[in-house]
């Protein structure tokens, strides 16, 4: 069975997705093209969303293997939904809204990323091709050919077809760059504000609420900003330097200097390591979860995995569709081409299930790369098995005026807590543009 | 007990130690302040050339990329050495007849480097912008490599040969009797974790590694070693930043360099575009910091250079330092004050091309003693005899 | 079958090729990320460096403490995007 879109009727009546799902109606309904064929989408939502929607699990084929690749993170963080776009290459289509007329096409797969013959070098070199030693011991001839073809098979996309322009960009100066519009970055943006300072909080997403706009049981009634808060949506800070911050507000660029930094950047989910753990099918919970939010089931028979947040919401939500093993860890997933089952293993038992979407929700990480840019130091957290900016209890790091906030800094805490945390850190920065010391 | 200690182990250090090796000197040691291509031999961009304005540079950088065409075969890894050719363009009318007197000697010494008009450019860069470009050279025998595998080959090819080598291990002091060093001291290291700086922290107690030999071949951190024997070097280290864009099917042959605006850029092996330009002004001392300004600066030049480049994204951006001497030339050879101390820095950001020749010519000049016109040529005191070299050639 | 476990996917950087890396003596995280490639993708990190350095702490007893130089941009942005943006003030 395929991935498809759910009608609110599916859902247990007034389950908060239900609702949301009726609120969204039947807003905008268009066509988009995907190698060749025509897709009905949804204008505005994310175009690996319309594409899942319709089926069409493998998207991409990975840079040297030519391995199937489809949608994993749906949030920018991965390589799985890479496509050609209106003549553009490498468009991460989890990051575009849909729009009529739009035409899809994969790359870097003959003929297409559904079939691709290139795939050869996968089967070829079962364990995996080392590039450094291949073909060193013959002759300089068949090394220069080797790499004449290494050179060809190389590379994602081609050059765009048309020369591109963008529109003037912006240039700000406020006292605070808050990043991220999450339950703490509001919280923190908001005791800034109301301390005085100017702010611009900026988040990459539609609107507020972070993590939270993915969580089909939340009732989507994310606290607002401060009308004296200046906040941008569709808005990403992409690099972070001593002088200043460039964020790209619906592909403007806009470079900001703020004399203090707080990076409310959250989480990163991944779905971990293991045999085929990249092939087409395979989701982290909280993709899952965004697509159910948009009305997509990624899959007919869900196998689930995990006790966080999100997978705790998955099973809420669909119940006895999926299958929930909260304790078990993935020891592989199995299929060639598309997801066909996976083996689990919890305690001493390891069994085998049949499913056609492996959803996985366990590996967090913390979004820490803009704290680092911003020269906070990041470490090693034994506690968290992943890289975390270091800081002090109200949020100061390393670095003079860059602060850091929430699940960034907590990992997985609840919403209040987040909440309390944007506010402190908030106040601190406060303090120190008002001169009042670290 | 080294004989010979090198400091540094970038290709520089790393060729040097192994010829040095291949010709049967034993107890070779290399050290290094940070990880193996933390240094500028893995920060570059990877070109190799041999269109220079000297003759010697000329000579010497033919005979490089014969080392680097047989490198992967004779060292057992690859390099991804590929001749696309090197194009520099000139502007200005003054710069059309710079490159053509040095297209002429370049043929005098056997390159088939040709003066190429807007339509011909046209036709080995399809996408290029010629409009403002008055003429450009190229060598269709001028490349680009991958710069890594280099330094794990002659790691790797050293070592067999019986080679240590001690990365984090930084120099903190030499000890000396009658003119001569008798020992190095040496302190582990480790990264920082203050900032995304790349700086390193001492991990440790020093010690003493006795010697015969100490050839300095650190880049950029040269002179902070040399002075720690009262050996002052007139390098001074100035950032050049670079990116890579994604990665696209292969459609650029050469690297495309633009001497008016130190604008470089080529294709590597796996499909990105990575470039730099010249950027002013960049901070004292050493800096491996990355800023906005660069990527403004480098994103206008490559866009006028190749106007469909704009809707290409750059993937990350990162810096290293070239070693810049006041008259363009390296600083190479055996110095008079210690008199077991020999140079090898100084290479004006093509340092890592010149090191497959120069690691030949400088062991066989450490385990000998033998000076060539080349060492005369480019020996330190030069400076103090007011005897300067000149090299018009250089990127940025 | 072709089984592998995929530790950097936008490179294909397989689990035993970084394995294989530690063994060759690429002992520190920014020394496995030069020889195999991990992290150097597309995402530039983001998916892989923690199961990296999760790996890391398996074989050699000890996690690295910090993470491959985290370098700007955080995703890719498009060079006229970059040209159009305005001069930088000096200091």
């Amino acid at each position: 069975m395929a991935p498809r879109r759910i009608l609110p009727t599916d859902l247990p009546p007034g389950s908060p997705l239900a609702r949301r799902l009726a609120a969204l109606g039947s807003s905008g309904r268009v066509t988009v093209e995907h190698d060749g064929a025509p897709v009905a989408a949804v204008e505005g939502e994310p175009l690996a969303v319309s594409l899942l929607a319709a089926g069409q699990l493998t998207l991409a084929r990975s840079v040297k293997y030519h391995r199937p690749r489809g949608a994993m993170c749906l949030r920018g963080d991965c390589d799985g939904c890479l496509v050609r776009v209106d003549g553009v290459p490498n468009v991460m289509s989890c990051q575009t809204p849909a729009r009529a007329g739009m035409v899809a096409q994969s790359q870097n797969a003959f003929p297409t990323a559904g079939i691709d013959v290139l795939r050869v070098t996968d089967w070829f070199f079962p364990k995996h091709l080392d590039h450094h030693h291949l073909l060193v011991k013959f002759g300089g001839a068949l090394n220069r050919t080797m790499q004449v073809f290494a050179r060809r098979m190389a590379g994602l996309g081609t050059l765009p077809d048309a020369i591109a322009t963008f529109p003037r960009s912006e240039s700000l100066d406020v006292d605070a760059l808050v990043v991220g519009a999450g339950t703490s970055g509001v919280a923190c943006a908001n005791a800034l504000a109301r301390g005085g300072a100017r702010v611009l909080l900026v988040d990459e997403r539609e609107g507020p609420g972070g993590m939270r706009r993915d969580d089909p049981m939340d009732d989507g009634a994310y606290p607002g900003c401060d009308p004296a808060v200046t906040v941008r949506y569709g808005a990403g800070a992409v690099a972070t330097y001593d002088d200043e911050t460039l964020v790209i507000h619906e592909g403007r660029g806009v470079t900001v200097r703020a004399r203090v930094r707080v990076f409310a950047t959250g989480a990163r989910e991944s779905v971990g390591v293991f045999p085929q753990s990249d092939v087409p099918g395979v989701f982290t919970a909280r993709a899952f979860a965004l697509a159910l939010c948009h009305g997509v089931l990624a899959g007919e028979r869900v196998a689930l995995v995990g006790d966080g947040l999100f997978a705790r919401s998955i099973a809420a939500t669909l119940g006895e569709r999926v299958t929930h093993s909260p304790g078990a860890a993935v020891v592989e997933a199995l299929g060639s081409r598309a997801v066909k089952g996976a083996t689990l293993r919890e305690g001493g038992r390891e069994w085998t299930v049949k499913c056609d979407a492996l959803v996985v929700d366990g590996e967090l990480g913390a979004a820490y790369e803009l704290a680092g840019q911003a020269g906070a130091s990041v470490l090693w957290s034994d506690g968290r098995q992943c890289f975390v900016p270091e800081s002090d209890a109200e949020g100061a790091t390393s670095r003079e005026g860059v602060y850091v906030a929430g699940s960034l800094r907590w990992g997985r805490i609840d919403h209040d807590a987040r909440a309390r945390d944007g506010a402190a850190v908030g106040a601190r920065a406060l303090r120190d543009l008002r001169g009042e010391g670290r | 007990m080294a004989r010979v200690v090198v400091i540094g182990a970038g290709i520089m250090g790393l060729a040097t130690a192994y010829n040095l090796a291949k010709r049967g000197v034993r107890d070779v040691l290399v050290v290094d302040r940070t990880y193996l291509c933390g240094g500028a031999s893995g920060r570059n961009g990877g070109g190799v050339r041999a269109q220079f304005s000297s003759e010697t540079n000329i000579r010497l950088m033919r005979e490089s990329i014969a080392i680097c065409r047989d490198f992967a075969t004779e060292m057992k890894i690859n390099v991804w050495f590929r001749q696309g050719g090197y194009l520099f363009l000139a502007r200005s009318a003054e710069r059309a007849r710079a490159l053509e007197e040095n297209v002429a000697l370049q043929n005098r010494c056997g390159l088939p480097t040709r003066m190429v008009d807007a339509a011909e450019m046209r036709k080995i860069v399809p996408e290029l912008a010629t409009e403002g470009v008055r003429a450009a050279s190229f060598n269709p025998g001028d490349g680009v490599v991958f710069p890594w595998p280099f330094v794990w080959g002659y790691a790797r090819a050293a070592e067999d040969l019986g080679v240590t080598i001690r990365p984090f291990t930084e120099v903190v002091g030499f000890e000396t009797s009658n003119g001569r060093i008798t020992g190095v001291r040496l302190r582990p290291t480790r990264l920082s974790p203050l900032d995304a700086s790349d700086e390193v922290l001492p991990a440790g107690d020093a010690t003493t590694e006795a010697c015969d030999e100490v050839v300095i071949c650190a880049g950029a951190w040269s002179p902070k070693v040399a002075a720690l024997l009262g050996v002052a070097l007139p390098n001074k280290p100035h950032r050049h930043e670079i990116c890579a864009t994604e990665p696209l099917k292969p459609w650029l042959g050469p690297l495309v360099a633009d001497l008016t605006d130190g604008l470089y850029f080529s294709q590597s092996m796996r499909g990105e575009i990575v470039g730099g330009v010249a950027v002013d002004p960049v901070p004292e001392g050493i800096n491996q910091q990355s800023s906005r300004r660069f990527l403004t600066t480098y994103s206008r030049a490559l866009v006028g250079a190749v106007p469909v480049l704009a809707g290409v994204r750059v993937l990350r951006q990162w810096a290293g330092c070239y070693d810049l001497t006041p008259d363009g030339g390296p600083i190479v050879g055996r110095v008079a004050d210690p008199s077991n101390l020999t140079l090898a820095c100084g290479f004006m950001g093509h340092g890592f091309m010149m090191a497959p020749v120069m690691g030949r010519l400088l062991a066989e000049h450490v385990d000998t003693g033998v000076t060539s016109e080349l060492f005369a040529r480019w020996s330190l005191d030069r400076f103090a005899r007011g005897d300067l070299v000149h090299e018009n050639m250089i990127i940025g | 079958m072709t089984a592998k476990a995929m530790l950097c996917r936008c490179e294909d950087v397989t689990l035993d090729e970084v394995m294989e890396a530690l063994e060759a003596g690429h002992q520190d995280i920014e020394s496995v990320k030069r020889y195999t490639g991990f992290g150097t993708g597309w995402c530039q990190g983001k998916q892989c460096v923690v199961a990296c350095a999760r790996v890391l702490a398996k074989a050699t007893g000890k996690a690295p403490q910090l993470p491959i130089t985290p370098r700007p941009p955080l995703h890719p942005v498009a060079l006229g995007v970059l040209a159009s943006l305005g001069d930088v003030e000096e200091g």
